[in-house]
C-alpha cells in the first residue's frame, strides 16, 4: 500500500514537472487540488476496505468498527498531508528559484521554519500545541510577505500580524474552553468521547476554534487580509499564501472536522458556499490574470472547506464525483481565463497599495461579527 | 474565581474595542496586548480550584497530600507558554510599526505621505 | 437631514463597535461565568503529572517539571518563536546607519542612573540567575529568570547611548545555550527513554538545589537563552 502510493506521487509529478515552468502558480492548484482527493480517496477506501468503520462522532454510535480507532484514520490523512505539503514546497521551490535567490537569507530561514510549523501542525495531537505550531506557521509568513523591502509590504505584514495574532487568541481562548470542561487537551481522546463531543460547551469552543482557522484560511468575510497581499504581493508571497495556506489548514479542518455539529456545521457551509458563488462569479468576469488568481484562491479554499466537511462526514462515493467535477471546472476555467505573469512583477502603481483609513478596524470589526453571529447562532440553536 | 473572571472579560471587551475604534497604530499594539492579557488572566482563572494552594510544594503536609490540596498546574504551564507568544508579536508589531513611522512620518495607518 | 448625516458618521465609528461588544460581552458571559462548572478536583491528566513530579522528579515545583517535560513540546515551540522573533526585528528594522546614528546624540542618562548602574548591575544579574537556577524549588524559572538577566544589561545600555554590545558574541552565545537545550532533551532520549525524559540525572531529595534530574541544567540553558534574544531585540530596536 504504502509503495503504490509513493509511485502514484511520482507519476503525478513527473508528469506534471514539463509543466512547471510554464505554468507555475496554477500547476501548483492542480497538484494541490490532486493531492487533496487522492488523501480523501484513500482514506475513505480505507474506511471501506478495514470494514465498519464509522465515525465516533455519528449519531449512531452502535456500528462502531472493531478494533479500528480514529486515530489510524487520522494517521493516514497525516501520512498524505506530509506527502503532499512536502511535494508543494519543493515544486514551489522549484517553480520561484529564481525569485528566490534575489531574497535575502532571513527570507530563507523562515521558509524553513514555515516548514517546521507545516509538519508539527500536520503531526501534533494535542490542541494547545497545535496553536503553538500555527502560531510558528503564520508568524514565519511574514518572511515571505516581507521578501521584498518596499512600503508597501510593511503596511501588509502590519494587517497580516495585527488578524492573525487576533484569531490566535481567539484560538486560544477555545482551547481554554475545552480543557476547563473535560481536563482534556488530546485530540484522540476528544474524538472518541462522545459525551465531549455532544457537550454544549464543546460546540462554542468550536465556534472559536473554527472561526480562527477559517480566518487563517481566508474564508469568505475573513478573506480581507490577503486580499491586498495576493494583489500586490510579490511573486513568491502571492503563489505560497495562496496555495500552501488553505491546503495545510484544510488537514487541519479534516483533523478538527469531530468538532463540527450540525449548526457549525450548517454555519460553515453556508458561508463556504456564498464564497464559491460571488468568487465565481468575480473571478469569471474580470479580465486581468492577477485578479483572476485572487478570487481562484478565494474559491479553491472554500471548495476544500466544503470538500473536507462533505467528504469526512458523510461516507458517500457520490460526493467525490461531485468534488472532482467542481474543482477540475474550476482549474479548466483557470485554464482558459488567466494568464498569470510568471516574469518578475511589473511595478504597481501608488493607487493600488492605498488603503482606506479605516481598513485594519473595519477589517477587525468584520472578525468580530462573524465571530459574534457564530456563537450567537450556536447559542440560538442549542 | 468569578471576579477575575469577570475582569478578565472586561478587558478583552477594552481591548476588542480599542482594536476596532483606533487608528493610531501604538494604541492598536496596547489594544491587542490588553486582549491578550485578558486570555491569559482567563486561562489562569480555569485551573483555580477553591480553598487551595499554588502548586509549590514547600510544606510538608502539601508533599503528603499533593493531589488534595494545590490548584491545576496545567493551565499555569500553558499561561507561560501564551505570555511569551504574546511578547513575540508585540515585538514584531513594534518592529513594522517602527518602519512605517520612518517611512511616513505618521503613526496612523492609511495616511501615506 | 444633518441629525442623519451625524448618525450616519457616528454609526460607523462608535455605534456598530458598541453594539458588538455588548452582543459579544453577553455571550461571553453566558459561556464563562453562568453555568460555571469548575474543577471539583484536579483533572486525572493533572493529577497523574502532579504525582509523576513528586516521585519520579522529586521537583518542589510542580509546574517546572510539565513546562519541561510532558508539555516540552510547547516550551521548544516557545523558545523558536522567540527566536523568529528575535530574526523579524533585525530583518524588519534594518535601515541605513548613517541616519539613526545621528538620531541618537540626545539621549544622555541622568548622573543618578549612571551611579546607581554599577551597584544595580551586580545586584540584577544575580537575582536572575537565581530565578532559573532555582526554578524547579520556587515561583519563576527560565523565562522570568532570562528577562531579569536581560534587564540587567539593558539598564547598562540606555545609561550612555555609546554602550554597545557585541553582537557576534550575543550570536555566538545563543546559538551554544540553543545547543545545549537540544542535547540535554536528546539525552533524555539516549539515557532515558524517551525525548525530554529528565530522570537521567538523580533526583535528589526534594527542596535541594541539586534535585529535580536535569531540570536546573535545562533551565540554566533556557534562561541565558531567552534573555540574550531579549537583549537582541532591544539591541536592534535601537539603531
Amino acid at each position: 500500500m504504502p509503495l503504490s502510493v509513493v509511485f502514484v506521487t511520482l507519476t503525478i509529478a513527473g508528469l506534471i514537472m514539463p509543466l512547471i515552468k510554464q505554468r507555475p502558480a496554477m500547476m501548483l492548484n492542480l497538484t494541490m487540488a490532486m493531492h487533496f482527493l487522492l488523501g480523501l480517496l484513500l482514506i475513505l477506501i480505507g474506511s471501506g476496505w478495514i470494514g465498519t468503520w464509522r465515525p465516533p462522532w455519528y449519531e449512531n454510535t452502535a456500528s462502531l468498527g472493531s478494533g479500528v480507532s480514529i486515530s489510524l484514520m487520522l494517521g493516514t490523512t497525516e501520512f498524505w498531508a506530509i506527502l503532499a505539503v512536502i511535494s508543494m514546497i519543493i515544486l514551489f521551490i522549484l517553480s520561484a528559484y529564481r525569485h528566490l535567490r534575489s531574497v535575502s537569507h532571513i527570507s530563507l530561514l523562515m521558509l524553513h521554519f514555515n516548514l517546521v510549523g507545516i509538519l508539527g501542525i500536520i503531526l501534533t495531537r494535542d490542541i494547545f500545541n497545535l496553536y503553538i505550531f500555527i502560531e510558528i506557521f503564520t508568524l514565519t509568513l511574514i518572511g515571505m510577505i516581507k521578501a521584498e523591502d518596499s512600503h508597501r509590504s510593511t503596511v501588509q505584514t502590519l494587517i497580516f500580524l495585527f488578524v492573525n495574532g487576533l484569531a490566535s487568541a481567539i484560538f486560544l481562548l477555545g482551547t481554554v474552553l475545552i480543557y476547563r470542561n473535560f481536563g482534556v487537551l488530546n485530540f484522540d481522546v476528544i474524538l472518541s468521547d462522545p459525551s465531549i463531543l455532544n457537550h454544549r460547551d464543546t460546540a462554542y469552543a468550536s465556534v472559536l476554534i473554527l472561526s480562527a482557522v477559517l480566518v487563517k484560511m481566508m474564508q469568505f468575510p475573513l478573506n480581507f487580509w490577503a486580499k491586498p497581499i495576493l494583489k500586490t504581493g510579490s511573486y513568491p508571497a502571492r503563489t505560497y499564501i495562496g496555495v500552501i495556506v488553505p491546503l495545510v489548514f484544510t488537514y487541519e479542518l479534516i483533523k478538527l472536522s469531530a468538532l463540527i455539529h450540525g449548526t457549525v456545521m450548517v454555519f460553515i457551509l453556508i458561508t463556504a458556499l456564498i464564497n464559491i458563488i460571488y468568487s465565481a462569479l468575480r473571478m469569471i468576469r474580470c479580465q486581468d490574470g492577477r485578479q483572476a488568481f485572487i478570487w481562484l484562491c478565494f474559491c479553491l479554499a472554500s471548495l476544500y472547506v466544503m470538500g473536507a466537511l462533505i467528504l469526512t462526514r458523510h461516507q458517500v462515493f457520490g460526493w467525490i464525483g461531485i468534488f472532482v467535477l467542481l474543482t477540475s471546472l474550476v482549474q479548466f476555467i483557470l485554464l482558459r481565463k488567466t494568464s498569470l505573469p510568471d516574469g518578475p512583477d511589473p511595478p504597481v502603481s501608488d493607487d493600488a497599495t492605498a488603503l482606506p483609513g479605516a481598513d485594519l478596524n473595519t477589517a477587525i470589526m468584520l472578525m468580530i461579527a462573524y465571530v459574534t453571529l457564530f456563537l450567537a447562532a450556536v447559542a440560538i440553536a442549542r | 474565581m468569578i471576579t477575575i473572571d469577570l475582569v478578565a472579560i472586561a478587558l478583552m471587551i477594552i481591548g476588542l474595542w480599542g482594536m476596532m475604534t483606533q487608528k493610531n497604530l501604538i494604541k492598536l499594539v496596547i489594544a491587542f496586548n490588553i486582549f491578550d492579557t485578558g486570555v491569559n488572566l482567563l486561562i489562569v482563572s480555569v485551573g483555580y480550584i477553591k480553598d487551595r494552594m499554588a502548586p509549590v510544594l514547600d510544606s510538608k503536609d502539601l508533599r503528603r497530600q499533593a493531589e488534595e490540596l494545590i490548584v491545576d498546574p496545567v493551565p499555569s504551564a500553558m499561561v507561560l507558554t501564551s505570555i511569551v507568544i504574546g511578547v513575540a508579536i508585540t515585538a514584531l508589531m513594534l518592529v513594522f510599526t517602527v518602519k512605517y513611522y520612518r517611512r511616513t512620518g505618521s503613526l496612523i495607518l492609511g495616511e501615506e505621505r | 437631514m444633518r441629525l442623519t448625516k451625524v448618525f450616519g458618521k457616528m454609526k460607523h465609528r462608535v455605534v456598530l463597535p458598541a453594539l458588538l461588544c455588548l452582543i459579544l460581552t453577553g455571550l461571553l458571559l453566558w459561556m464563562w461565568v453562568f453555568d460555571r462548572r469548575g474543577f471539583e478536583g484536579l483533572p486525572e491528566i493533572s493529577r497523574l503529572y502532579t504525582r509523576e513530579a513528586i516521585n519520579t522528579l522529586q521537583s518542589q515545583n510542580v509546574i517546572t517539571p510539565i513546562v519541561l517535560s510532558w508539555r516540552g513540546f510547547d516550551t521548544y515551540g516557545e523558545i523558536l518563536i522567540l527566536l523568529l522573533a528575535t530574526a523579524g526585528v533585525a530583518y524588519g528594522i534594518r535601515t541605513k546607519r548613517e541616519e539613526s546614528r545621528s538620531q541618537r546624540r540626545g539621549l544622555e542618562a541622568t548622573r543618578i542612573a549612571k551611579a546607581g548602574i554599577s551597584i544595580l548591575q551586580p545586584l540584577i544579574l544575580i537575582f536572575g540567575a537565581y530565578i532559573f537556577t532555582h526554578g524547579h524549588l520556587s515561583p519563576g524559572g527560565g523565562f522570568p529568570g532570562g528577562i531579569v538577566l536581560s534587564s540587567g544589561f539593558i539598564l547598562w545600555i540606555i545609561t550612555d547611548p555609546q554602550n554597545r554590545l557585541r553582537r557576534d558574541l550575543l550570536h555566538l552565545l545563543e546559538s551554544v545555550f540553543g545547543t545545549v537545550y537540544m542535547v540535554l532533551c536528546l539525552l533524555g532520549l539516549i539515557l532515558a527513554g524517551s525525548f525530554m525524559n529528565l530522570t537521567y540525572l538523580p533526583a535528589g531529595r526534594m527542596g535541594e538545589l541539586f534535585s529535580s534530574g536535569a531540570i536546573p541544567l535545562i533551565y540554566t540553558a533556557v534562561g541565558i537563552k531567552v534573555g540574550i534574544q531579549l537583549l537582541q531585540i532591544v539591541e536592534n530596536f535601537r539603531d
